[in-house]
């Protein structure tokens, strides 16, 4: 009878391959004997076949019965946490993306259209891979990282000693302060991502030109890298905001991800692609903001050249300081 | 009236759940298959869903109070459950606790004293 053999199907379909095959046998014989019972031994028909599934009830209740406990991508731990980093983060890519819009617009007035169109279409695709970002993110922390109790003696033995103290104003982090963070760092990973990471200026009187900061050719080599940076910027908000307040523990994460930042940014410099705008400082002559030989242009052009160097600097002491604030944080309120 | 049914379904559905299992349990004293067992219980006024009883049975195995045995001699495959030792250990003591259980319950709601009577109306 094909309908029994597809309401097996849909039951076994949900649980663990290990189960299938004995929970698909027990079933079928379960719902012969029902049937036998219905119709006094006679010959069931689909009627009667329908009554007797109808009783057992829907395929997925059954399955639920079936598997022991229920298993969540995010779980309701989690769910608070994961709605407020979604929301913030949705905000700030339709912010900023409309910010693009707007730079574009005034830059380009001609091109309205076709701005516009690249509006739509990043409105629609850009949200959708953010949401895959952050639900992979607590996805990760949930299964990593939240241990539910894991056996009975756990919660028997304990000692009130051992609870933690309540966290006082300062270990407290700040949902504000992670919100803010994480739309600035969506927002400067769009600045990049847009290659408005640049210099606006007049160009003599007649249109808006940009210095970018960054060369164009080797642009799509460091995008990822760039990405992947921002990931981590956002992890770290997402880590502060789920833990609440400075921990030890919270302090070796931060860590580790900071680790993972300082090792993209060297994997950066590794690559050896030019990274900066190599005609940057003739370019920037070029808007006439600056003329070549002045005082501001020989200190523009020294930090120019020097800029590798300083970037790569201020992230490692941006990163190892992050580290060290968040174990001094930690440990002061213990 | 129907709100109070509501309630009445939602205590009733909790209390079931674990009586459930204790029937299951005094049952097993003998092996059964999981659509007789519905029967056996039916007889004596428990009614369960064979989509309720089935995964409890499952269950119960995993946790090593039944154990089973699939009987392929009839005309049809049959998984049969019985208590296994430990089963039957656990069946006892539950036994026990639900005896004191049900008194002390018994003291709680039955009106103090004697048969019924509620004081200050006449």
């Amino acid at each position: 009878m094909d309908l029994i053999d597809r309401y097996v199907y849909a039951v076994v379909r949900r649980l663990p391959h290990s189960q299938r095959e004995e929970v698909a046998a027990e079933l079928k014989s379960l719902i012969t004997d029902m049937l036998d019972e219905r119709t006094n031994g006679n010959p069931a028909d689909r009627k009667d076949v329908k009554i007797v599934l109808l009783e057992l009830g829907h395929p997925r209740e059954m399955a639920d019965k079936y598997s022991e406990s229920r298993k969540y991508l995010i779980g309701p731990e989690l769910y608070d946490s994961f709605m407020t980093v979604l929301k913030i983060v949705l905000l700030s890519i339709a912010f900023a993306v409309a910010v693009i819009f707007a730079i574009q617009s005034i830059l380009e007035p001609h091109h309205l259209l076709d701005h516009f169109i690249d509006f739509i279409l990043s409105l629609v695709q850009i949200p959708i891979a953010a949401l895959g970002w952050v639900t992979l993110i607590f996805a990760g922390i949930q299964y990593f990282g939240i241990k539910s109790v894991k056996n009975l003696d756990d919660l028997e033995s304990w000692d009130p000693e051992e609870l933690p103290e309540v966290p006082d104003e300062k270990s407290v982090i700040k949902r504000s302060e992670t919100i803010i963070n994480i739309i600035f760092t969506i927002f400067f990973g769009f600045l990049i991502g847009a290659s408005y990471f640049a210099i606006p200026a007049i160009k003599s009187g007649d249109s808006f030109v940009s210095v970018p900061f960054l060369n164009k050719e080797s642009f799509s080599v460091y995008f990822p890298l760039i990405l992947l940076l921002v990931g981590f910027g956002i992890l770290k908000e997402i880590l502060k905001l789920v833990s609440g307040k400075w921990t030890k523990k919270l302090a070796i994460q931060i860590s580790l991800v900071s680790l993972l930042s300082l090792a993209t940014v060297l994997i950066m410099i590794a690559l050896e692609a030019p990274f900066w705008n190599p005609d940057f400082m003739s370019e920037l002559a070029g808007t006439g903001i600056i003329q070549p030989g002045t005082e501001l242009y020989q200190t523009i052009e020294r930090i120019w050249s020097n800029g590798t160097i300083i970037i790569v600097i201020l992230t490692l002491f941006g990163f190892v300081l992050d580290s060290v604030l968040a174990f001094f944080k930690s440990v002061k309120n213990v | 009236m129907s709100k109070a049914k509501e309630h009445l379904d939602k205590i009733m559905l909790e209390l079931r759940r674990g009586t459930i299992t204790i029937g299951v349990l005094s049952q097993l004293k003998e092996p059964q298959y999981g659509y007789s067992l519905v029967k056996v219980l039916e007889e004596k006024g428990v009614n369960v869903e064979p989509g309720t009883l089935y995964p409890l049975l499952r269950r119960l195995e995993k946790q090593g109070l039944l154990v089973s045995k699939w009987d392929t001699d009839e005309t049809r495959p049959r998984k049969y459950y019985l208590l296994s030792p430990l089963g039957e250990e656990v069946f006892d003591l539950v036994c026990k606790e639900w005896k004191e259980m049900t008194e002390v319950m018994e003291k709680l709601i039955s009106p103090r004293g004697d048969g019924g009577k509620t004081d200050g109306f006449d």
